[in-house]
């Protein structure tokens, strides 16, 4: 469906994007994760055909998004990040609007308008402003937008920034939904979101691609590990020599908490640590007073890529 | 490279057939077809754009008060000292007064787009760069021609009280009239594709009509490289080429001036919203 090879965007005295190459399937839902600029809407707006790459080959359904701009566009649905909507417009006339500028038959305007409607839940607000509608319904009708031509490609731009936990699982249940039939990009710097969407993840890192694989591999990998934080009362050598010589732990980190010592045990690998560490607190009879284990952030997940890479 | 592109778009194509959009794109008249289908919707949406905000009637409701008011002074002058009130000056009320109404009308409509984002979402459409902007200008020109309409009032007055009016030489002056404000609309869409802060555009395309203005009355009394400057100053103000439609003659030479100063403008215009692809 997609195919990226050596993209590499340069804006006046800035590459924004340097030599990405990655392909996405049919189907997919691919996560596109990264800090702040590194280059994620950059990639989306070559792709969505905004600008086209400084240098590489960039096909969307095998069609160039130089050669066939427009072609393209017309498989093509783009949400950007700030969701721009006319305000001044109803929201079925706005749909009604770029459902027609995007070559939707007279025909087929109501049923795809109705459809999008009701997948995004929109029903309600149909007849209002748009400027007058909060964050969220403007989100939904953005995606309704992208929607509304049916395209074969929704290239989603931070969907659920800026949204309550309830309308964020609402836009998350819409991708997933879209997924059986469409291929999705989809950009955030949310690791759990990528973690329940995508099928696919591509990490991107100062306009490089530092690691791309199935959300599995993923999982298995980069995302694999944590770290647990436990309190216990016990001598702090022997404490400490104890937890490192447990498997896969990479680093242990105490401080004083009154009776007790801090400790925080960064570990790779897929096993869950909690109980060795209580079973050697127990064989040792130090007390202990928590255990706690602690996901993986997308900071510890960029660290561990980044440093890998480096 | 370029075959093996081709062949991959032809073996992409029939997994799109069930696209309605890809599938009817191809022949050149449906591509045309589809160019003119755009510009309909793209200037209703703009033309609706003026009179959903309150931009039309803000400009319309001093205008029509004021070309009002002076109409009823000249007409009661000219009924006071038995003579006839000359439709055509009143006509040219307006070419100066379109100095003032283009850039307000033509500021906001690549300017906001683009301060808003929706600019991103209009070119990632499947719409060209000519289609916007036209789309665009034949909107501001239509809303200028709906502003010109309440003029007919005025026509059917003199006529009520016995003035004979000329109306082929009152067409030609709202043809003129149209023409040259036509021009101040598409050098206020090149400023407005510029910048994305209306004031900035607004302002700036009308110092730059204040200058096409001012052009006209530069009289270097030179014969440098053996060419009377006069001349030339004179026929690059914009003025100057209206004053024809004002005595009621059509003149090609002017019709060419103001279309090329349009085409010009316009050409201008999609080169700076092309800009964002090699920028």
């Amino acid at each position: 469906m997609i195919a990226v090879e050596h993209l590499v965007k340069r804006f006046a005295g800035v590459t924004a994007v340097n030599d990405i190459s990655f392909t996405v399937e049919k189907g997919e839902i691919l996560g596109f994760l990264g800090p702040n600029g590194a280059g994620k809407t950059t990639t989306m707006r070559v792709l969505a055909c905004f600008f086209p790459p400084s240098s590489g080959r960039v096909s969307v359904g095998g069609l160039d998004v130089i050669h066939h701009s427009m072609d393209v566009r017309r498989i093509v649905g783009y949400m950007p990040e700030s969701v721009p909507l006319y305000p001044d417009m109803r929201v079925d006339e706005y749909l009604r609007y770029r459902a027609r500028l995007k070559g939707v038959t007279w025909k087929d305007q109501k049923r795809r308008i109705d459809e999008v409607l009701s997948r995004c839940d929109l029903h309600d607000v149909r007849r209002r402003i748009v400027g007058q509608l909060s964050k969220g319904f403007r989100q939904r009708v953005g995606l309704a937008e992208s929607m509304v031509n049916d395209p074969a490609l929704l290239i989603l731009d931070e969907p659920t920034i800026g949204l309550d936990p309830n309308q964020i699982r609402h836009v998350r249940d819409v991708v997933k939904d879209l997924g059986h039939d469409h291929t999705v990009i989809l950009s955030t710097h949310i690791l759990p979101e990528v973690e329940m969407t995508c099928s696919r993840v591509v990490v991107i890192h100062r306009g490089r691609i530092a690691a791309a694989d199935s959300m599995e591999n993923f999982r298995r990998g980069a995302m694999a590990g944590g770290r647990i934080r436990a309190e216990i009362r016990g001598p702090a050598g022997a404490v400490r020599e104890a937890l490192a010589a447990l498997p896969d732990v990479s680093a242990v980190r105490a401080e004083p908490n009154g009776d007790y010592q801090s400790y925080v045990i960064e570990y790779k690998g897929g096993q869950d640590l909690r109980e060795p560490v209580f079973a050697a607190a127990a064989r040792n009879q130090w007390g202990l007073r928590e255990l706690r284990f602690e996901k993986k952030t997308l900071e510890d997940v960029f660290v561990s890529i980044t440093a890998r890479e480096e | 490279m370029e075959a093996s592109s081709s062949a991959a778009a032809v073996a992409a194509a029939p997994a799109f057939a069930s696209n309605p959009a890809r599938a009817r794109a191809g022949t050149f008249g449906s591509v045309v077809g589809s160019f003119f289908r755009q510009l309909l919707t793209l200037t209703w949406r703009e033309l609706t754009a003026y009179f959903f905000s309150p931009m039309a009637y803000v400009i319309l409701t001093p205008l029509l008060l004021f070309t009002g008011y002076i109409f009823f002074i000249s007409f009661r002058e000219a009924s006071q000292q038995a003579g006839a009130l000359e439709m055509r000056h009143f006509i040219s009320l307006f070419n100066f007064l379109g100095m003032f109404v283009a850039p307000l009308l033509t500021m906001r409509l690549l300017a906001e787009e683009k301060k808003s984002g929706t600019f991103e979402m209009l070119v990632t459409a499947p719409v060209s760069d000519v289609g916007i902007v036209l789309s665009k200008y034949i909107a501001s020109v239509l809303l200028w021609i709906f502003f010109l309409l309440p003029g007919a009032v005025y026509v059917w007055i003199l006529k009520k009280f016995g003035a004979n009016p000329e109306y082929g030489s009152i067409l030609c002056n709202y043809v003129g009239l149209i023409l040259l404000v036509g021009v101040f609309l598409a050098e206020g869409i090149l400023f407005s594709a510029f910048t994305g802060n209306q004031i900035v555009a607004g302002i700036s395309s009308f110092i730059a009509l204040f200058l096409l203005y001012l052009v006209g009355y530069v009289k270097p009394n030179s014969n440098w490289a053996g060419v009377d400057w006069n001349e030339v100053f004179k026929f690059m103000s914009l003025f100057n080429h209206y004053q024809n439609f004002e005595k009621g003659v059509y003149d090609t030479r002017d019709i060419v001036y103001f279309a090329s100063l349009i085409v010009f403008f316009l050409f201008l215009a999609v080169k700076v919203v092309e800009s964002r692809r090699w920028r």
